[in-house]
């Protein structure tokens, strides 16, 4: 899922910035319960969960990075 | 009935004594020696004394050989990066600089192949008449993502045909692991397709099952019993594990075990799960362990289930955590 993600955030340069929290890091299980993410992995575009446990195609993850801009 | 049996006979879906456990000991072996992971990955007798020492500290009924489901893409050329607490990751991927006409099925002497070949005699020499030994292989999916990377998700839209061609490759990649193992001596062969629960279930149909088939004919003709296995939210894809011809499914807890035990019934395979791994394993009590497990055999039940953790154990879980799951299940001796 990640690497989805590294390769489209490139078509959008300047425009997005991104970070993986892991759930193995006590950091990372409190950003899940605050934002609410019940499974994993899960892509949030501006904290709106948008892809829960699918790996989207670069098409999908384009568009839907498209709607939050 | 020993422990052995009891696993066994679980996944015959016959009568048992009592739920089976299986820690699945894979880079937290490294922790209980007090080395990094990449030591217990790369050297077979200490892969040998990590997996004693899960034995000899949580008395299981069952444990894994080599966690490690990026052996076959390592040895078919893909570059993996070690860390000191986790299993390699693929970092490269071989089909971006090389054609899959190109790559052959690795030999047993080739990459990792011969510490894990190695580790798992050994461990089967040890443990293997008291306790039923599990072979983990990377699922055919998983080792079609090492090898050509996330552009297969698009593939599967645009380009299906060589996804397939890849995944028909990786598929005898498989086959040829789960051999190897099955000469080892080792009980159980459970194919990790881990991946598979990030895709539809259409998909799953299409890009999974068939690539499977294999794989288990291979197992089951070498005499072994054969597990599948996909940690993340699988729940949309249970019915197609349940249903791809193994012995047993695992889910980890994203799935609810009251709808897994529901779907192995409906088709009567048997199932395991599904331990916290993060919240409750690595940052819970001993307590949250114990009652986790509770919660686990209740839900599971005594026919065809035994209880693992979601995934292999994260390293710095706390040994006294994994002990009171194993208290949990003693508890229920009759």
């Amino acid at each position: 899922m990640v690497e989805m993600v590294e390769k489209v955030v490139p078509l959008f340069p300047d425009q997005i910035e991104w970070k993986e929290s892991l759930i193995k890091t006590r950091e990372g299980m409190q950003r899940m319960k605050e934002l609410g993410v019940t499974k994993l992995p899960t892509i949030l575009i501006n904290n709106v969960p948008e892809f829960i446990s699918i790996i989207p195609s670069e098409h999908q993850l384009k568009a839907a990075i498209e709607k939050h801009l | 009935m020993n422990s052995k049996e009891r696993i066994l006979r679980t996944l015959e879906l016959q009568p048992i004594d009592r739920v089976g456990w299986v820690p699945w000991v894979g880079a937290h072996a490294a922790n209980l020696l007090g080395v990094n992971a990449k030591q217990l990955f790369t050297e077979a007798d200490t892969l040998v004394a990590g997996v004693l020492k899960g034995y000899e500290l949580y008395q299981p009924d069952g444990l894994p050989t080599l966690f490690d489901v990026q052996l076959e893409a390592e040895a078919l050329g893909c570059e993996i990066a070690w860390s000191d607490e986790n299993p390699p990751a693929v970092v490269g991927h071989v089909l971006e600089k090389a054609a899959l006409n190109d790559l052959s099925i690795p030999t047993p002497d080739q990459g990792r192949f011969p510490m894990a070949l190695d580790g798992a005699r050994k461990i089967v020499k040890e443990l293997g008449d008291h306790i039923a030994i599990f072979a983990l292989i990377a699922g055919p999916f998983t080792l079609t993502l090492h090898l050509a990377g996330v552009k297969i998700f698009t593939d599967m839209y645009d380009n299906p045909d060589q996804v397939k061609k890849i995944l028909s490759f990786a598929s005898q990649v498989c086959e040829a692991t789960a051999r190897y193992y099955a000469e080892t001596g080792v009980d159980i062969i459970t194919v990790v397709d881990s991946l598979t629960s990030q895709i539809s279930a259409e998909h799953f149909q299409e890009y999974v099952t068939p690539y499977h088939q294999p794989i288990l004919g291979t197992i089951h003709r070498m005499g072994k019993q054969s597990g599948f296995f996909a940690c993340g939210d699988a729940t949309r894809n249970v019915e197609q594990m349940a249903t791809i011809g193994a012995h047993f499914f695992g889910v980890d807890e994203n799935v609810d075990l009251n709808y897994a035990r529901e779907i192995a019934a409906k088709h009567n395979v048997a199932f395991a799960g599904n331990l916290p791994l993060a919240s409750v394993m690595l940052f819970g009590t001993p307590e949250e362990n114990y009652q986790a497990a509770i919660d686990c055999l209740n839900t599971g039940g005594k026919k065809g289930f035994f209880l693992c953790p979601g995934c292999d154990i994260p390293y710095a879980t706390p040994i006294e955590n994994v002990q009171a799951i194993t208290r949990a299940v003693h508890s229920r001796e009759m």
